[in-house]
């Protein structure tokens, strides 16, 4: 009897623990039930994902690309950049350089407006331009104008004027040409309005009350944050490009694996592309998904493995080129989704030179290993980040081939940070990095400058900078192709990077959301969430 | 009682010293410096670099900068993220919310799921309860929460889809308390089942040791009612190593945080801890880790109080 009482209040508190278990989730249960999955997105809510979290409003102070999806939707840039190398107007509607390429003038949009309905004018881009390069804010950016005259001079002394209202002319340095600068220098230049800011003096600007919640001029007007995971905006009513019907954005942040679960079940509408695309592993799934559009766009985007020219000659390094075998990357590792990569320029890029190609050939390797005397028994130093699955297991396929022909590694992994310390120093043989790469195949250049912190094969010798530079200075499509063509001979020469894979965007968005078609142009830093439509 | 309080505080202070300095010495020995991370802009250059290891500080000795950070941790202040600028105080408060929803549901829910079934188990052994709830155990402290996480994903996100997979809101409408539960449901549920699974087998064994006593077999005699026994006199005198579990499941939460939060992207103390230490963002993984051993010293306390309520025996004032 007593047995049977205690079991019966046994039971009820495990009725009772039952119900507070599932409380939070009964009383929603209901509608998450009765609504199928697209019903958990309102009519006119759209929710973009990416991976990782922003970590400033303030343009000029952060270089994650992270930041810059957030950036690229608060505040109107120049350009559109697209991946193909060709741009579009955006707050600019057109760029004219004088006869000697030193003076970029820029016509702006007339109509283009703050989101509190102040016009946008050329006093606004001369003062970002201003702020971007004031020694007394010293901002993270500011080497982006560093080509223009009256650099690094003193507080507004770089040579940017504002010929008219609608017309803002960048003095440079030395003649220099528009491509380079548009998409190398002007890629993250965010226009900022003066009206709201210009009060604030040079030294305060980072804590300015403005930044809690920016007044942008681009297609989305913040409204809140939840650090960490997402931001909400709504369009911006003075937007003169708005053709989508959203009323609301909303920018969360994803962890990669659940990027598919929250398409399949509504959570989100769209991914960010190249800083929120879907793991290999899921594609297949994906596109068996019928109410989600997926597309795998190529991108600019390479990975490489620097090799410490101080440890290895330029013969070895050749050996090294060669035995990689980049097609079993792409077929196995990859499932196809990318191109094997011998140079930073992608081979459908205008400037690239088949002459870059090096073709997997084992046997060449051993020979000139054996040429050079190689000793069988030195183990070189892989040092490989943490936090690209695909890229570690690259490594090791490579690892594999090195050994094919006699080169022994061993693989270090770390975390980026201190993975990139390592390979800053010089602290290794091959070091993993991947670059997000330009359709302008001027991107790479500056890593083949010895005096600079991005000489990760610690090269001396300034051959393959300068050829590679003098693309950035000559004018004619003829004579940049010449410069880089030469440029991308001198990379399969000296090999201070051995390339090895543009791995595709693996891209999906739901049916719900129309509009979404330029997705390889994301790794410009842009996205044309103003043509978004949601289908009802 | 209150001699007591004061004297677990000041050995909490030297503790805490002790921790400040371990984990800022630490963070600095680490490779990497958050400057590699600030400029992954090839843009950049050495001066521009310089210039600002200089504003942040980081050209000076490490000792330096550590009494820097204590002067201004006396001020109240925690000091500013390198990787956003913002004050760090501002950072943790922010996070500090959906960290202590998580924790605090995860324990409250393991305790009423745990001790029941630790209780039932104890006072039928070998019976239908025992094994089922022991099973529940086994499971629970073997099946790591990343694992927990995906599997929760998969059946109660996509295949049944009743939960969300990860945020705190809908993008729909207001953020409404019930939206915010719905959302707590799988993060809750992933850190609760390691404790879960340990706490049952920790009450089973204290109530199984108890009702073996000598006055447990009095009561009965005596024509106590079972309840009565079990409930107040078994379950409180075997409370004792019970508490102590459930206080060191608080580091063991804000711990099992990290990854929950990761797996969820719920905006927590955890998922910002990841991502100041992958940045070397030193003044945030300091900020968080005062919070933590504030957090983790205070319940240690709270703890030995609730001893002295639960035990009598137990004399603080001596």
């Amino acid at each position: 009897m007593k047995h049977s009482r205690i079991s019966i209040i046994a039971l009820v508190l495990m009725l009772v623990l039952s119900v507070s278990l599932f409380a939070g989730g009964s009383s929603d249960k209901q509608p998450a039930q009765a609504a199928p999955a697209p019903a958990r997105q309102p009519s006119k809510t759209i929710t973009l994902a990416m991976v990782s979290p922003w970590d400033s409003f303030i343009p000029f102070e952060t270089t994650s690309s992270y930041s810059d999806v957030v950036l690229d939707l608060m505040y109107d840039k120049l350009f559109y950049l697209k991946a193909d190398g060709t741009y579009l107007p955006r707050l600019a509607t057109s760029v004219d350089v004088n006869e000697d390429s030193t003076v970029l003038t820029f016509h702006l949009r007339e109509d283009a407006k703050w989101a509190d309905g102040e016009p946008v004018t050329a006093d606004d881009v001369v003062f970002t331009a201003h702020l971007y390069t004031s020694p007394s804010v010293n901002a993270l950016r500011k080497n982006n104008l560093e080509p223009f005259a009256g650099f690094g001079e003193g507080d507004g002394s770089l040579q940017v004027e504002a010929i008219d209202e609608h017309t803002v002319a960048f003095t440079l340095r030395e003649p220099t040409n528009v491509d380079y600068l548009l998409f190398n220098k002007f890629r993250d230049f965010y226009i900022l309005p003066q009206h709201l800011l210009g009060d604030v003096p040079l030294a305060d600007i980072r804590s300015a009350s403005y930044w809690a919640s920016p007044i942008g001029s681009g297609p989305c007007l913040f409204q809140s944050q939840i650090s960490g995971e997402r931001i909400e905006f709504v369009p911006n009513p003075y937007y003169y490009q708005m053709n989508g019907n959203w009323e609301k954005f909303v920018l969360r942040v994803v962890p990669t694996g659940n990027l598919l679960a929250g398409l399949m079940n509504g959570e989100i509408d769209a991914l960010a592309g190249n800083v929120g695309s879907l793991q290999l592993s899921d594609w297949d799934m994906a596109q068996q998904q019928p109410g989600l559009v997926c597309m795998a766009a190529p991108s600019v985007a390479y990975q490489y493995m620097a090799i410490n020219t101080q440890h290895l000659s330029p013969a070895i390094r050749r050996a090294v080129n060669m035995a990689m075998n980049r097609q079993l990357i792409i077929d196995g590792l990859l499932q196809g989704e990318g191109v094997a990569a011998y140079g930073p320029v992608a081979p459908n890029n205008i400037y690239y030179n088949p002459e870059i190609e090096e073709p997997y050939n084992p046997d060449g390797a051993r020979a000139i290993l054996a040429e050079e005397g190689w000793d069988p028994n030195r183990t070189l130093i892989m040092s490989v980040p943490t936090g690209n699955a695909t890229r570690e297991q690259a490594a090791i396929i490579i690892q594999q081939n090195l050994a094919d022909v006699g080169i022994k590694t061993q693989i270090q992994t770390a975390d980026f940070a201190t993975h990139l310390n390592k390979v800053r120093a010089g602290d290794y043989d091959f070091g993993f990095i991947g670059s997000s790469g330009s359709p302008d195949p001027s991107e790479c250049v500056i890593n083949f400058n010895p005096d600079h912190m991005n000489n990760f094969s610690q090269l001396t010798d300034y051959t393959i900078f300068e050829t590679g530079d003098k693309g950035g200075h000559v004018f004619t499509f003829e004579d940049r192709k010449e410069a880089y063509d030469e440029y991308q001979r001198l990379i399969r020469e000296y090999v201070p990077f051995a390339f090895m894979y543009f791995e595709n965007i693996l891209y999906a968005h739901t049916t719900r959301v129309e509009g979404i078609t330029d997705v390889q142009d994301y790794t410009q830093l842009n996205r044309d969430v103003w043509n978004w439509t949601i289908v009802e | 009682m209150g001699k007591y309080v004061l004297r677990r505080l000041l050995v909490a202070i030297p503790t805490f010293i002790g921790i400040t300095v371990l984990v800022f010495f630490l963070s600095y020995l680490a490779p990497g410096s958050p400057l590699e991370m600030l400029f992954m802009d090839s843009n950049a250059d050495a001066q521009v670099m310089a210039d600002m290891e200089a504003r942040l500080g980081l050209d000076q000795p490490v000792y330096i900068q550590y009494f820097r950070w204590v002067g201004q941790l006396f001020q109240g202040n925690l000091g500013f993220s390198y990787r956003t600028g913002l004050p760090v105080w501002d950072m943790v408060a922010e996070r500090i919310g959906p960290t202590l929803l998580i924790t605090i549901a995860s324990l409250v829910l393991s305790v009423l799921i745990a001790i029941p079934l630790g209780v039932m188990s104890a006072y039928k052994p070998y019976s239908g309860w025992d094994y089922f709830s022991s099973g529940l155990s086994f499971i629970g402290a073997a099946t790591p929460n990343f694992f927990a996480g995906l599997v929760f994903i998969y059946l109660l996100s996509v295949k049944v889809n009743i939960f969300p997979s990860s945020g705190m809101y809908d993008s729909a409408g207001a953020h409404t308390f019930l939206d915010l539960v719905h959302h707590m449901v799988l993060p809750t549920l992933v850190l609760s089942i390691q404790q879960i699974g340990s706490l049952i087998r920790q009450t089973r064994g204290s109530v199984l040791e108890v009702l073996q006593d000598d006055y447990i077999r009095t009561a009965r005699a005596k024509g106590c009612l079972e309840s009565r026994v079990l409930f107040r006199h078994a379950l409180r005198n075997s409370l004792s190593p019970v508490i102590t579990r459930i206080g060191s499941m608080i580091p063991f939460l804000v711990g099992g945080a990290v990854v929950t939060e990761q797996l969820f992207s719920w905006p927590g103390l955890g998922s910002l801890m990841v991502l100041s230490i992958n940045s070397r963002d030193y003044p945030v993984i300091m900020g968080i880790t005062v919070v933590i051993a504030v957090a983790v010293l205070i319940g240690n306390l709270i703890i030995d109080l609730i001893y002295s309520v639960l035990d009598p025996r137990i004399r603080y004032s001596k």
